[in-house]
């Protein structure tokens, strides 16, 4: 064995200080860079001088990664400068997501919300004329609410009791084609959903054009998506519980009705939600089977019915500025439902978590 | 004396799952019939479009794929989709190449550099990028945020203007696949980043203990023990990403100037989706038309069905090699 | 102090020239600058350890000799691992997690303002309970890890050839592999793993190794293996070694030290630290002969 024989005895502190620290940048490195950058980019902005054309607030960026880099590199050496470097850059990626998020959210409450009155909430676009102000969303929310409505209750006892068939029941093949479809569905581009209605329901069996034909090309969206939470949500239901049930002599009907279903309905309710608030931002397939009615249609089965996303579709066609704020003000009305409906169902989640990472 | 015989009896229900209790073969047979429904649905979807889609196939005078001109409705009909096929990849690959950086550097923050406390809460504000309606992406694209690309289009094509995708030979810097391509980043980002967060969540404390033992910086442990772990499930998160963006209609549709042409040239008003070319086209569209439609369509499904299936098998064939215990 | 030094490894196979030259280092030392030279390895002082708010284990002081074997022993949750990772500050790698005190490493407080944690555990090495070599790094890979981080770019892997075949030897592996570097590292079993990673450990040629639990996920032959390496191991490094099998403790360490809880929800602390043969013979406290004879734990 060849082991050196040299021993390490204690080290006396004072031959070698920078042993356990090596040399470190201040605390407030950091923040001394961002300002220089911040400096540099004022003068740049002030005087007006361009650098490679690129604007103040880019150069302060790369004056900050520069300076901070140069200096962590000098002091603490390659391996402590690329790490800090790459600290700088996951913070940059975290606000290059966030950025956008808050100035889409930002823009759409400003604009809209100005556009939000009563008489916008109240009435339709029945006789306005596209340059005057003036002009409703009532159609549109009607339309919406019930297609999505239709679209769940179509989406939600096929869905959930598929689930049930491939977490409970299926076991052979027919289950795992069952499965592998309902992944290709999950795959499907919104708008074949709307031009699958479009020709079938409507051009080959003749059905109207109608609030139904969009919820029936909804539902095309929506039911992969119930199937795949909700059977999630009902595997996570421990196997111990359904044994249990069933050594007493219940049914395994019974069971799962009684037992497993409730165990997950949190969850399956979450799944159903977040469904819903996909489907209701959805246009494309809209587009294709219920065309845009300018007044409110009660009928989901017959003519055509408005919906929020084709009128806001539709507004930013007609290119009139008092379009666009409505545009907006529509925007404003579907982000508010969506939202709703998104950030209830995780709320909703955050609650009834069954399970901890 | 003989004792009677007792036959241990047989309780229906616990010898096989096909119960004669009527309960539960009527249940069992909703679920199952919910289920075939489902198959159904998706068979006839798909035969019902094939079927749709033969005769512009059919009386197509020009090549399918080489074909430059969108004319189904003239006639003779003329159509191909070589441009079509074209700006759905290009506007789909470049918002991946944007989405898929920012995405894993998101949820690297999420899940080793931000706070315990706020990464919830990060997560959440990240995948509520994810429920904002593709229309809404549309509008505020196309009204807010192009106008801030296109000084950025304009300096590219600029300083950077030798490379040949930058150049802009028209001076027009708006509706460009470059801004589509961005939009689009940012609806598919949530995707990406969510993915990943779920990875990198799952590596193994040993493995990331083992690397730090040794004396390793956080950007190193990163570069040791997660990357090489979550190889698969990032690449399954970015291919599932590109599937997200190959068939997004409605932001596309607004911001790109749907000029029909092979245009690889970044910055200029550029060109069409196959996605969005069916939501501009079909209201106008004739029978003819909306067959041809139709087929493009499937063309869409096709090419995303391989993205997603691809994801998920790279997934699961380097599950046995990920290491994971 | 000497007759002190010589008790300590009297039940331990040292070689006799090695400490003999340590002792006379030590003499020398001590009258040149006697304050200078820190006479422990490891020192724990008042050591407190917190998740978060809770205190896990409260008061701890001991010193640890250098090129000796310490074990820390006593009941599960009785905070025994917990003061092991503060030593190499691994502990703080939970979110949360922190502690008070001092944690001297040849004098030095680790947890001084401006140490740099990077540089702590690249001085102390570990090995943890469950073998986790990197899985997708082959054995020669796997050794040289911590190597390479210090390395820069461009350095040839050969250069590493030494090293690599000094720490597997150094880790009784060598024979086993040498024909086998470049296969993945996850691929040996369990007791070849753990010695994989002591050699990793070791690569990077630290001064102390600690060891949690590190043959508790092996077979007693791989168990007997690891421990024979400890006592070869001994001459180079000091170690500390947390386990919950007295025997173990009792083979392979020159001296002891006993945690115990007093209930659950109260924070661990350290009742008796001495030689080993001390603790497991004549242990001064009622606790600790409670748990060496299997009362409880």
């Amino acid at each position: 064995m060849s082991l050196k024989t040299d021993v390490h005895l204690p080290i006396n502190p004072s031959d070698d200080p920078l042993r356990l620290t090596g040399r470190r940048l201040p605390r407030w490195a950091p923040a001394a860079s961002m300002a220089a950058g911040l400096v540099i980019g004022i003068l740049l902005l002030v005087t007006g001088v361009k650098i490679l054309g690129l604007t103040w607030w880019v150069v302060a960026l790369l004056a900050f990664l520069l300076i901070y880099g140069g200096w962590t590199l000098s002091v603490e050496g390659r391996r402590h400068a690329t790490d800090r470097i790459a600290t700088a850059a996951v913070y940059l990626t975290a606000a290059a997501a966030i950025i956008p998020l808050a100035w889409i959210l930002i823009t759409v409450i400003t604009k809209g919300i100005s556009a939000i009155n009563l008489e916008f909430l109240t009435s339709t676009m029945r006789n306005v004329n596209p340059r005057a102000e003036g002009g409703g969303i009532l159609h549109a929310v009607v339309g919406t609410l019930t297609q999505v409505g239709i679209a769940t209750l179509i989406s939600v006892p096929i869905g959930i009791c598929t689930a049930i068939y491939l977490s409970e029941y299926g076991r052979g093949r027919l289950a795992r084609s069952i499965n592998f479809f309902v992944d290709v569905m999950t795959g499907i581009p919104s708008i074949i959903a709307g031009m699958f209605i479009f020709t079938f329901w409507i051009l080959t069996l003749g059905f109207p054009q109608s609030g139904l034909a969009a919820g029936l090309a909804l539902s095309i969206l929506m039911i992969p998506v119930v199937i795949k939470s909700a059977e999630e949500m009902l595997k996570i239901v421990p196997n111990e519980l359904r044994e249990g049930a069933l050594a007493l002599g219940i049914p395994k009907y019974k069971v799962i009705i009684k037992i497993v279903i409730p165990t997950a309905i949190s969850g399956i309710i979450t799944g159903v939600m977040l469904a819903v608030a996909r489907v209701t931002g959805e246009t494309a397939p809209l587009l294709l089977t219920t065309f845009l009615a300018q007044d409110v249609n009660w009928n989901a089965f017959e003519g055509s019915q408005a919906s929020l996303p084709t009128f806001i579709w539709d507004q930013i066609a007609r290119g009139t500025q008092s379009s666009l704020d409505r545009a907006w003000g529509g925007a404003f009305a579907l982000i508010f439902l969506v939202l709703i409906f998104y950030s209830a169902a995780r709320i909703l989640a955050a609650i009834y978590a069954p399970r901890e990472r | 004396m003989s004792a009677p015989v007792h036959e241990p009896q047989l309780h229906p229900g616990i010898t096989s799952e096909r119960s004669v209790r009527p309960g539960d073969r009527n249940f069992r047979f909703l679920t199952t019939g919910a289920g075939i429904t489902v198959l159904i649905v998706l068979a006839a979807i798909a035969a019902f479009l094939i079927w749709k889609s033969v005769p512009a196939l059919q009386n197509n005078t020009g090549s399918l794929l080489t074909n430059q001109q969108w004319l189904p409705d003239a006639d003779p009909p003329s159509w191909g989709i070589s441009v079509l096929i074209f700006g759905t990849l290009w506007t789909s690959i470049l918002a991946m190449v944007i989405a898929v950086p920012i995405g894993i550097g998101t949820a690297l923050f999420i899940a080793f550099y931000a706070p315990r406390r706020l990464s919830k809460g990060l997560g959440f504000i990240v995948d509520l990028l994810a429920a904002v309606p593709s229309i809404i992406f549309g509008l505020w694209g196309l009204y807010n945020f192009m106008p801030y690309l296109v000084p950025f289009a304009e300096w590219l094509s600029t300083y950077l203007g030798w490379i040949p995708i930058f150049t802009n030979n028209v001076d027009l810097y708006t509706k460009s696949i470059l801004i589509a391509g961005v939009v689009l980043a940012l609806m598919i980002l949530p995707t990406v980043s969510a993915i990943s967060r779920e990875v990198f969540l799952q590596v193994p404390r040993s493995h990331i203990e083992a690397s730090l033992a040794l004396g390793a910086t956080r950007w190193e442990m990163i570069r040791m023990s997660v990357f090489p772990f979550s190889r698969p499930g990032m690449i399954s998160a970015a291919m599932l990403g590109l599937g997200r963006a190959l068939g997004e209609t409605i932001a596309v549709a607004l911001i790109l100037s749907a000029v029909f042409e092979i245009n690889w040239k970044l910055t200029e008003p550029g060109g069409n989706s196959i996605a969005a070319n069916i939501a501009l086209k079909w209201g106008e569209a004739g029978d003819n038309g909306r067959s041809a439609l139709i087929a493009t369509g499937l063309v869409l499904f096709f090419i995303t069905l391989v993205v997603n299936m691809t994801a998920r098998w790279v997934v699961n064939r380097r599950k046995d090699f990920s290491g994971a215990n | 102090m000497d007759a002190h030094r010589t008790s300590v490894s009297s039940d331990t196979a040292t070689d006799p020239t090695v400490e003999a030259t340590g002792q006379e280092k030590l003499v020398t030392s001590s009258i040149v600058s006697p304050e200078a030279v820190p006479q422990f390895r490891i020192e724990l002082k008042n050591l407190d350890i917190y998740y978060s708010d809770f205190l896990a284990v409260q008061g701890v002081s001991l010193q640890v000799r250098p090129q000796s074997v310490m074990s820390f022993i006593g009941p599960s949750g009785c905070g025994k691992s917990t003061v092991l990772r503060s030593v190499d500050r691994m502990h703080e790698v939970t979110p949360g997690a922190r502690v008070s005190g001092q944690v001297l490493l040849d004098g030095e407080d680790i947890y001084a303002p401006n140490v740099d944690p990077v540089l702590v555990r690249r001085t102390i090495g570990m090995v943890f309970q469950r073998p986790n070599p990197f899985p997708t790094m082959s054995i020669y890979d796997n050794v040289i890890a911590g190597l390479k981080l210090e390395k820069s770019r461009g350095v040839k892997k050969s250069s590493f050839d030494d090293t690599v075949e000094r720490s597997l030897r150094g880790a009784n592996l060598w024979d086993e592999v040498k024909d086998r570097l470049d296969r993945p590292g996850a691929g040996l079993s369990g007791g070849q793993q753990q010695r994989l990673c002591i050699a990793r450990a070791i690569a990077v040629e630290p001064e102390v190794l600690l060891m949690d639990e590190p043959c508790s996920a092996l077979d007693p032959i791989s168990t007997l293996a690891i421990e024979d390496l400890i006592h070869d191991l001994k001459n180079q490094y000091t170690i500390i070694i947390v386990t919950h099998n007295m025997q173990q403790a009792a083979r392979v360490s020159d001296e002891t030290a006993f945690f115990n809880l007093e209930s659950v929800g109260e924070p661990g602390r350290l009742i008796e630290v001495g030689s080993t043969t001390d603790i497991f013979s004549q242990p001064k406290h009622q606790q600790t002969e409670d748990y060496i004879s299997g009362r409880f734990g």
